[in-house]
């Protein structure tokens, strides 16, 4: 049995955005990761949990997954994307104090942002009524 | 939400354990539940009203204040 995929999710995802950060936490200099940088780390993180898993789960009659845990990683998934807006608005705003050009990568970000936002409201007030 | 989960397991004389494994959730599930700190789902609330034979009013008191 392996883990739910919103498991497999965080475990890859939290490791790719740490690890470029990572060295910035113990002082050292800021320097680009590379592609395997941000894959291979977390893709071993997602494969060795997932192993560990589907062992505990075989010699364990209940499994350490349960609706809790989901609630809770649901919590934190609302939780970031509210920051992670906020966020986004924040540096908007920066930015149009300033004369500097926002960059096309926030456009990108702002766009995935409201787009995500209104897909699921959509897709979840359709589901819901039809 | 108040619960009498702890006393209908006491009653029963199961341990968080055994009541975990038999709704299939975790113990720290059952342990967040009696300590009022995690609502269940009505699926897990139905489970366990079903596992104590009672209705899900008999275990769980909603704040309607």
């Amino acid at each position: 049995m392996w883990l739910p995929a919103k498991y497999n999710f965080l475990l890859f995802i939290v490791p790719a955005l740490v690890y470029p950060i990572a060295g910035l936490l113990v002082g050292e200099p800021f320097t680009d990761p590379t592609a395997a940088d941000l894959v291979l780390l977390p893709a071993v993180m997602v494969l060795t949990s997932n192993i560990g898993y589907a062992f505990k789960s075989q010699h364990e009659k209940s499994g350490v997954v349960d609706e809790r845990d989901t609630r809770n990683i649901d919590l934190a998934l609302t939780v970031t994307g509210m920051v992670l807006l906020v966020s986004i608005t924040v540096i908007y705003i920066g930015y149009a104090a300033t004369s500097d050009i926002v960059p096309t990568e926030m456009d990108y970000l702002a766009t995935a942002g409201v787009v995500t936002i209104f897909l699921v409201l959509g897709g979840t007030e359709a589901y819901q009524r039809l | 939400m108040d619960n009498n989960l702890r006393v209908e397991r006491a009653k029963a004389d199961i341990t968080q354990q055994e009541l975990a494994d038999a709704v299939g959730v975790s113990r720290q599930t059952i342990y967040a539940i009696e300590k009022s700190k995690y609502d269940p789902s009505l699926e897990l609330a139905f489970k366990l009203a079903i596992y104590f034979d009672c209705s899900i009013e008999d275990l769980f008191e909603p704040d309607l204040d």
